[in-house]
Parts: structure tokens; C-alpha cells; sequence
């Protein structure tokens, strides 16, 4: 659905992107992590015809995006970060007007608007000026504006920032029903735990680098068992299953899957009383922090 | 629909409005003895058959005074944050997230910007009219004449301060040549 092609983009003499390549299948949802800084949002306004590249090439859907900015914007959502709208109007008003880009009559925008307004959660504020919404009112707003096209690729750029826990509860449903739908999702998170909840596959930039990407199962690397038992173990007899160090009374194996089910046979066979037997996967976080300081 | 709604915009605020009153009542005023001024000569010329007063002798100087101060500050009060404001609220980033061209929304605003020039201007004289009207005085088709060119004059005159604000906020080089050349001709026009 969507390919990057060794894209870069300079700002006077900064490289905010270098050589990234890309490609997200439809009806994937991605999520796209980074360091502040990293190339993340200078990537999504490429992606919406907003800027042009130095150099390389994006399509979306097979449409060029630096040729056709207007037909992309036709076929994408975007919700950027900080959202603004015009803080004299009212919440309807801003919609209305941004769906007079589109090809809709007035009645039919009136209907989208008051179904949107109702699925982000600001219904009963639908006739209140924007200037008198809270952050995470304007942030609802913001999903409704992205949503107004009924569009195939959306682009949320940190879209729970400013939510309190209930609206990113919300927005993650909102997302998950959209991947549902049939929706491909460029995501940018705020938190990473969000990736776990609703991204299938991750992209990892640095340095305007796109350094890491796949489904989050692949980004799963060696988990870790923790095993204790009485009397003390030899940690000889694990070896089998992968690395064995030991630290106090316990031995850690660094094995390559969960394999507690075998251990916890050989232990028995060998006679051994089992205390502690665990998993610790690395989580997300440590991946990502391994991965971005590895970067630099 | 951009031109529409800046004209509303700019009608609507604060800041348009006061200048706008405040020139009405210049205009008013000043037309006013400038109506008194004229008629004079007007009855000379009648009796006498001399030179023909100008109509736009009932402007005065205080009504040209009037548009040459309050019409500039208005201008660019019209124009100064048209994009920056927009930059500002991020409104222009949610904006150009539909399908629209950035040369599209400049154009857009100015358009709406001009219009709303163009109702200052139609007010002001229609209001001079009636002041002459009111005073006994029909005004020949040539008058009319007379007066919508003061009209476009003023049009270009207010326009031009709107561009000179408006021009430091264009990146992109070919509207700058655009609206330079505008302003090179409003200049001319004046």
C-alpha cells in the first residue's frame, strides 16, 4: 500500500531523512517509533504530499505522491501532532468546512460529521467553539478531521498525546475497529505499550535511519529463564537448552524459546525439587533502547 | 469556499470592524463638510456657468486623509498574520491535510481579504452618496463615474497595503513574483 524508496530529505544542510525505504502492505497497522527528532513526522508529511523529497520516491496505492499530492490527500487521513483548527468556529463548523474539500453534498457532510463526532466522544460538544476545547478534546477533533474521507491509509502522528487513559482507550478501539474495516494505519506512537496493544508490525528510525523493522513477534529475542531448585543446581545439566549463568542460588538460561516444559522434566528426572521456575521476555522498551542506542 | 471564508473571517473580527467604524465616521464627517464645500461651488457654477466643480471635491481632504491613514492601517492589519495565525494555531497543517494547494489557500485569502476591501470601499461611497443625495444634490452619470474611479483607486490603494503585509509570509517564489507584480502595479495605479 505504501512504498518508500530511498527517501531523504534535507533541511538546508540537515539531513532529516537518509535513504529510508519502506514498504506497508494494506490493511497493515504500523507502528513507527523513533527518538525525538528522529525523522517520524518529516516521514508522515512526505508520505501526505505536504513536502517533497531531495530525493527517492513514495506511492501510495500506486499513485506517486510527490506527481499527485492532491489525489493522495483524497485517499489518506492525517491527525499531526498538535492539531489545530480554527478556534472561531465551532466543532461542526471546522468539519463543514474542511469537508467542502471533498466531493460531498452539505447534507451528507452534516450525516459523516454527527457519526464521527459521536464515534471520537464529543458529540455533546459538537456547537462549542474550538477555542474553548481542552487538548484532548482537540485531539478527538483531530481523529474526526482525519477520518472525514472515509479514507483508505491514515496517518496518526502521536495521536493519544494529551488523552487522559479512558480516550486512548478509546482511540486504540477506534483504531483496532479501523484496521477491521479494512483500513491500512501508519501509526506513531506516544507510548510504546500502545505498539503491543495495536500495531502488527514495527519500524524503528534513527538518525533519519530506518534501523529495525518487522512484526513485534520477530522483535522478540532470546527469552530468559530463571530456574531454582533444592538442592542447588548443577548448572551443567541445562546446557542443552542455551547459555547457563548463575547467580546466587539461581541459574539463568538465556535459551532461545520458552522450553520450561523440558527443564522442568530433565530437573525431575535428575531428582532436583523445583522452587522457582520463570519467564522473562525482554519487553518492548528494552528492544527498542537496545536497538536505538545500538544506532548511534 | 477559502475566499468565502476569509471573507467572513475578516468581516467578523474585532479588529476589522473597529477600523472600519472608525473610518465611517472619518468619512461621514469629513463628506459631510466636503458636501457643504462643493455645493457652494456647484451653486457658483450654475450661476456663473465657470469651471465645473469635481465631485470628488466631497471627500475633502479629511476623507482622503482618512482612507490614506485608517485605509493603510486596515490593509495591513487585514494582512499581517493571514498565514502566520494559521501557522501559529496549526490550523494550516490540518488545512493542507486536505486536498487543496498552498498557492490555493494564499490566493483564497486574498481574494476574500479584497472582497472584503471591496465592501469598505462600496459602503464608504454609497454612504458619501447618500450624504449628497441628502442634500439636495442629484449626481450626473458622469459624477457616478467620477466616483467609482475614486472607488478603484481606493480598491487598489487599501489592496496594495494588504499585499505589502501579506508578501513577507509567502516561502514559495512564484507567488512572490505574483504579488510583487501586483503591488508594482497597485503602485502604479495610485
Amino acid at each position: 500500500m505504501i512504498e518508500a524508496e530511498n527517501l531523504t530529505k534535507m533541511y538546508n544542510n540537515f539531513k532529516a531523512l537518509d535513504g529510508l525505504n519502506l514498504k506497508i502492505e494494506e490493511n497493515e497497522v504500523f507502528g513507527f517509533l523513533g527518538p525525538n527528532g528522529a525523522g517520524k513526522t518529516t516521514t508522515i508529511s512526505l508520505m501526505m504530499g505536504m513536502l517533497q523529497p531531495t530525493s527517492g520516491s513514495i506511492k501510495i496505492d500506486g499513485i506517486d505522491v510527490a506527481k499527485n499530492p492532491l489525489e493522495i490527500k483524497k485517499m489518506c487521513g492525517y491527525l499531526p501532532e498538535n492539531v489545530g483548527f480554527y478556534d472561531n468556529l465551532t466543532a461542526k463548523q471546522n468539519l463543514l468546512y474542511f469537508a467542502e474539500f471533498y466531493k460531498m453534498s452539505k447534507d451528507e457532510a452534516t450525516k459523516i460529521i454527527d457519526d464521527l463526532l459521536e464515534l471520537v466522544g464529543i458529540a455533546h460538544t459538537a456547537d462549542k467553539k474550538v477555542g474553548e476545547y481542552s487538548k484532548g478534546m482537540k485531539q478527538r477533533l483531530g481523529l474526526a478531521q482525519a477520518l472525514l474521507n472515509d479514507p483508505k491509509v491514515i496517518f496518526l502522528d502521536e495521536p493519544t498525546s494529551g488523552l487522559d487513559p479512558q480516550g486512548a482507550a478509546d482511540f486504540r478501539k477506534i483504531i483496532r475497529n479501523l484496521k477491521k474495516e479494512g483500513k491500512t494505519i501508519f501509526f506513531s506512537p506516544h507510548i510504546l505499550s500502545e505498539v503491543r496493544e495495536v500495531c502488527e508490525t514495527v519500524g524503528i528510525i534513527n538518525r533519519g535511519k530506518l534501523i529495525a523493522k518487522g512484526r513485534i513477534e520477530d522483535f522478540k529475542q532470546n527469552v530468559v529463564i530463571v530456574v531454582e531448585t533444592d538442592p542447588p543446581l548443577d548448572p551443567s545439566i541445562l546446557e542443552t537448552f542455551g547459555n547457563v549463568k548463575v547467580k546466587d542460588s539461581q541459574a539463568i538460561v538465556e535459551a532461545e524459546r520458552d522450553c520450561r516444559i523440558e527443564i522442568s522434566k530433565t530437573l525431575t528426572k535428575n531428582g532436583y525439587t523445583i522452587k522457582e521456575l520463570h519467564l522473562t521476555e525482554p519487553s518492548l522498551e528494552e528492544i527498542y533502547l537496545n536497538l536505538v542506542g545500538g544506532g548511534e | 469556499m477559502l475566499q468565502k471564508k476569509e471573507f467572513a473571517d475578516q468581516i467578523t473580527s474585532k479588529r476589522f470592524i473597529a477600523i472600519f467604524v472608525i473610518m465611517l465616521l472619518f468619512t461621514a464627517y469629513s463628506i459631510h463638510q466636503g458636501a457643504d464645500a462643493f455645493m457652494r461651488d456647484y451653486r457658483v457654477f450654475v450661476q456663473s456657468g465657470e469651471s465645473k466643480p469635481s465631485i470628488i471635491q466631497i471627500f475633502g481632504f479629511l476623507g482622503s486623509f482618512g482612507i490614506l491613514t485608517f485605509g493603510a492601517i486596515l490593509g495591513l492589519l487585514m494582512g499581517f498574520d493571514l498565514i502566520t495565525k494559521e501557522k501559529e494555531f496549526g490550523s494550516l497543517k490540518t488545512l493542507l491535510s486536505h486536498p487543496v494547494f498552498r498557492d490555493q489557500i494564499i490566493n483564497g485569502k486574498a481574494l476574500g481579504a479584497f472582497l472584503a476591501l471591496c465592501l469598505v470601499v462600496v459602503v464608504t461611497r454609497i454612504a458619501s452618496l447618500g450624504v449628497l443625495i441628502m442634500k439636495g444634490f442629484v449626481p450626473s452619470f458622469d459624477d457616478l463615474i467620477s466616483i467609482a474611479k475614486f472607488g478603484l483607486i481606493t480598491l487598489a490603494y487599501l489592496f496594495t497595503f494588504f499585499s505589502i503585509a501579506l508578501l513577507p509570509q509567502q516561502p514559495q517564489k512564484t507567488l512572490e513574483r505574483l504579488y510583487s507584480s501586483l503591488l508594482a502595479y497597485s503602485f502604479y495605479l495610485v
